[in-house]
C-alpha cells in the first residue's frame, strides 16, 4: 500500500514538474528579473505541442496563444487562435490580438463577447483622451456585443454606466447633438441603475443627468431611491433639494438642503454639498428657494 | 536574559502577529478599504513586532533541544520549508523573500512560545496581554461603529464595523480566534478578574463580529462555535448552530443588500476562485511563490469578471491560495505539518486537566472557524506564517505542558 502511494506521489510530482517547467517556458516573461521562472523562458513548447499533436486541443491552443501574445508574436497567436474554440477565454484572446494589431473596433467586439470590461475599458479610455466621440462609438459596440452573450448583469451595468459617462462627456462638447446624447446618457445610466440598484453611483448619475435633460421629476425619483438605500448619501439628499427646487417645491427643497448640510459634516464621501456642479438654472432655482422670505 | 523581558517579548509577539493586517498601510495607498492607522503608526507596530520576535528568538539559543521545541520543530520546519521552496521558484522573488524573512522570525517567535509557555510568568503575560490588547481593539471598533467615526471609514465600508483594520473581513478574521480564545479563558479562569476580562472581551468581540456584516466571518464564527461545542461534548447545541449557519448563507445568496454588500460583489468570489484554480493548474508543483499571486494574476483573470476583479492579491480561498502560492509540494508539506501538530495536540488533550481541555478546545475551534472563513477569503501564505505558526505553537504548548494554576 505504502509503495503504491509513494509511486503515485512521485508520478504526480513528475507530471506537476513537467507542467510547471512548460509554463515557465511559455509564460516566464511575467516573472520579475532575475528569477528562476524567467530563466526558463523559451519557445520549445510551441514546437513540442505541434509535433505531438497536442496543439490541436482547443484548451492547449488557447494557452499557447496567450503565451504568443505575451511574447509579442501576434502572427503565431493568430494561427493558434484559429480553432481555439468560441468560449469567453478564446474571445478575450482574440480581442487582445486585435488590440495588439491596432484594430480597436474588432477588439471591442471580441471583448464584448467575452464580457471583458476591464480590457475594453483600457482600450476605450485611451482613445477617449484624444477622441471622445470615437470612444463612445467603441463603447456602444462593446455594449451591443455583450448583449449577445451570457455576460453577468453587474458587468453589463458597469458597461452601461461607462457608456452613459462617455455620452455625457461628448454632449458637453457638442451642443448641436447634445439633446440626443443627453437622452442616450440618461437611458444608459437608468439601465445600469436598474441592473444594480445597490451602486449609489448609478442612481446619482441618473438623478444628475435627468436634471441636465430637464426632467426634474425623474431626477427626484432617482435621488429619492439612492437616499432610501443610503440615507447618509449627502449627494442624494442635495440632489433631492435641487430637484424639488426645480419643481417649485421650495419647502421640501429647503428641508432637504438643510439635511444635506447636516449630513455633510459627518460624511467625507460628499462630492458637492453646495450643489455647485449643477447647471445655472438649477443653482438659481435652489438659490431662490433658500433665500430668506421677505417680511410680511 | 531577564525573564520579564522574555515574557513581554513573547506576549507582544503573539498579540501583534495576529493583527498583521493592521500593517497594510506600510505598502502605501491600496485599492481596498480605508486604513485608519497611518503609515508611521503601522511602521512603529511592525518594528515592535520584529523586535519582540528577535528577543524571543534570542531566548531560543540554548533551547533548541528542549522537549517542547523538539515537538514543534518538525511542524514549523515543514511549513517554513514549504514557503522557502516556493520562494526559490517565485515569479516575484523580492516580495516573496521579504515575506520569508518575517515568516522565519514568526517561526522563531512561535518556537520560543513553546519553550517558555511552561514558565508561569510567560504564560500569564501572554494570556493577559492578548486579552487586554484584544479588549482595546474590540472596544475601539465598537466605539467607531456607534459614533460613525472616522466618517470616511464608516462610509467606505457601508457602515460595517472595521475597527483599526483595513476591511470588515480582515477584522472579522481576527475576531473569530480572539472570540474563541477569550471564551475559553472565561470558561477556564479561576479568578474573578480574569473571568471578567475574558468574558467582557468575548462579549464585545461577538457584538463586533455581528456588526462587521462579514459573511465569511459569520460563517467562521458559527463554525468556531460548533467546533467548540462539539469538542466540549455539547453536540445537540452544535447541531442547532449548524442550522443558523445555513440560514446565514441563504440570506446572503437571496439578498446581498441585507448584509450590506454591493450587488457587484455577489459573484466576485466565484471568479476569484476560478482564477486561483487556473493559476494552480499552470504552476502545480511549487506555485507562483509566497505573495507573488498578483504578478501572475493577469494570466488567469476570468474575462467576464467585474472591474472590481481587475487586480487581485489572492484567490479568496485559503486552500486554493496555498495551492497557487506553494503548489502541490507546499500543500502536501502543510497538511503533513497539521497532521503532526494534530497528533501532538490530541495526545495532550486526552490527558489534560478540564481547564486545559476547555482552552485547547476553544482555541482550536477559533482556528477551525478562521479556516472556514478562509473558504471565501484570506491569503494562504500570510495565514500560514502569521496565524497557524503561533496558534499551532500555543496549542502544542498547551497540550504538552498544560497551564499553570496561577496563570488562570
Amino acid at each position: 500500500m505504502l509503495r503504491i502511494a509513494t509511486a503515485l506521489g512521485v508520478l504526480v510530482a513528475v507530471v506537476a514538474a513537467i507542467v510547471q517547467v512548460t509554463s515557465y517556458a511559455l509564460l516566464g516573461s511575467v516573472a520579475a528579473q532575475p528569477s528562476v521562472p524567467a530563466l526558463f523562458t523559451a519557445a520549445w513548447p510551441f514546437d513540442l505541442f505541434a509535433d505531438t499533436g497536442l496543439a490541436r486541443v482547443p484548451a492547449v491552443r488557447r494557452e499557447l496563444a496567450r503565451a504568443a501574445l505575451l511574447r509579442g508574436e501576434p502572427a503565431r497567436a493568430a494561427t493558434l487562435l484559429d480553432g481555439a474554440g468560441t468560449g469567453d477565454a478564446a474571445e478575450d484572446l482574440r480581442g487582445r490580438l486585435a488590440a495588439a494589431t491596432n484594430d480597436p473596433g474588432d477588439a471591442v467586439q471580441h471583448f464584448g463577447r467575452a464580457g471583458d470590461i476591464v480590457q475594453a475599458r483600457v482600450l476605450i479610455d485611451a482613445i477617449a483622451e484624444r477622441d471622445p466621440a470615437g470612444a463612445l462609438r467603441l463603447a456602444v459596440a462593446f455594449d451591443r456585443a455583450t448583449a449577445r452573450r451570457d455576460v453577468p448583469a453587474a458587468v453589463i451595468a458597469q458597461s452601461d454606466w461607462h457608456e452613459g459617462e462617455l455620452a455625457a462627456a461628448v454632449a458637453a462638447q457638442s451642443p448641436a447633438t447634445s439633446a440626443a446624447l443627453v437622452r442616450e446618457s440618461l437611458a444608459k445610466y437608468e439601465a445600469a441603475a436598474h441592473l444594480d440598484p445597490t451602486q449609489d453611483a448609478y442612481g446619482l448619475s441618473v438623478g444628475f443627468e435627468a436634471i441636465v435633460a430637464g426632467d426634474a421629476a425623474r431626477s427626484r425619483d432617482a435621488y429619492a431611491h439612492v437616499a432610501a438605500v443610503d440615507p447618509q448619501s449627502v449627494d442624494a439628499v442635495t440632489g433631492l433639494a435641487v430637484a424639488d427646487a426645480l419643481t417649485g417645491a421650495c419647502g421640501p427643497a429647503r428641508d432637504a438642503f438643510a439635511r444635506a448640510q447636516a449630513l455633510a459634516t459627518h460624511n467625507q464621501r460628499t462630492l458637492d454639498p453646495a450643489a455647485s456642479g449643477y447647471g445655472i438654472a438649477a443653482q438659481e432655482a435652489l438659490r431662490r428657494c433658500l433665500a430668506p422670505e421677505p417680511p410680511r | 536574559m531577564n525573564l520579564l523581558a522574555r515574557a513581554a517579548a513573547i506576549a507582544w509577539f503573539f498579540l501583534a502577529i495576529g493583527c498583521y493586517t493592521l500593517l497594510a498601510p506600510i505598502d502605501g495607498p491600496s485599492s481596498i478599504g480605508a486604513p485608519v492607522l497611518s503609515r508611521s503608526a503601522a511602521i512603529v507596530l511592525a518594528a515592535s513586532l520584529v523586535i519582540a520576535a528577535l528577543v524571543a528568538a534570542a531566548s531560543l539559543r540554548a533551547a533548541l533541544d528542549d522537549d517542547g521545541v523538539r515537538t514543534a520543530r518538525p511542524v514549523l520546519g515543514l511549513w517554513l520549508g514549504a514557503l522557502i521552496v516556493a520562494g526559490i521558484f517565485s515569479v516575484l522573488p523580492g516580495r516573496s523573500w521579504s515575506f520569508l524573512a518575517l515568516a522565519i522570525l514568526s517561526a522563531a517567535g512561535s518556537l520560543a512560545l513553546v519553550r517558555w509557555w511552561r514558565v508561569p510568568v510567560v504564560a500569564r503575560a501572554l494570556v493577559r496581554t492578548y486579552l487586554w490588547g484584544g479588549l482595546v481593539l474590540v472596544a475601539v471598533a465598537l466605539l467607531m461603529d456607534v459614533t460613525h467615526r472616522p466618517e470616511s471609514v464608516y462610509a467606505a465600508n457601508l457602515g460595517r464595523a472595521t475597527g483599526l483594520f483595513v476591511t470588515p473581513n480582515q477584522f472579522a478574521a481576527w475576531l473569530v480566534p480572539f472570540l474563541a480564545t477569550a471564551s475559553g479563558v472565561a470558561l477556564a479562569a479561576r479568578t474573578r478578574g480574569l473571568r471578567l476580562l475574558a468574558a467582557g472581551g468575548a462579549l464585545l468581540a461577538a457584538i463586533d463580529l455581528a456588526a462587521t456584516f462579514s459573511l465569511g466571518g459569520w460563517l467562521g464564527g458559527c463554525a468556531a462555535l460548533l467546533a467548540a461545542l462539539w469538542w466540549l461534548g455539547r453536540r445537540r447545541v452544535a447541531a442547532l448552530g449548524a442550522l443558523i449557519a445555513v440560514a446565514l448563507v441563504a440570506i446572503a445568496i437571496v439578498n446581498p443588500a441585507v448584509v450590506r454588500h454591493r450587488q457587484s460583489e455577489r459573484f466576485v468570489r466565484f471568479d476569484a476562485i476560478r482564477a486561483g484554480m487556473h493559476m494552480a493548474a499552470l504552476f502545480p508543483l511549487t506555485g507562483v511563490g509566497p505573495l507573488a499571486y498578483p504578478r501572475a494574476y493577469p494570466l488567469v483573470r476570468v474575462p467576464s469578471s467585474t472591474e472590481d476583479a481587475a487586480i487581485a492579491e489572492h484567490p479568496h480561498d485559503v486552500t486554493i491560495s496555498l495551492l497557487a502560492e506553494t503548489g502541490l509540494a507546499g500543500l502536501a508539506a502543510i497538511v503533513a505539518g497539521w497532521i503532526l501538530a494534530g497528533r501532538a495536540i490530541v495526545r495532550g488533550f486526552s490527558r489534560a486537566t478540564p481547564q486545559t481541555r476547555t482552552l485547547i478546545a476553544c482555541i482550536a475551534a477559533g482556528i477551525a472557524g478562521r479556516f472556514v472563513h478562509g473558504f471565501v477569503d484570506l491569503v494562504g501564505a500570510l495565514e500560514l506564517a502569521y496565524v497557524w505558526f503561533p496558534f499551532a505553537a500555543l496549542l502544542i504548548a498547551l497540550a504538552r505542558d498544560g497551564i499553570a494554576p496561577e496563570v488562570l
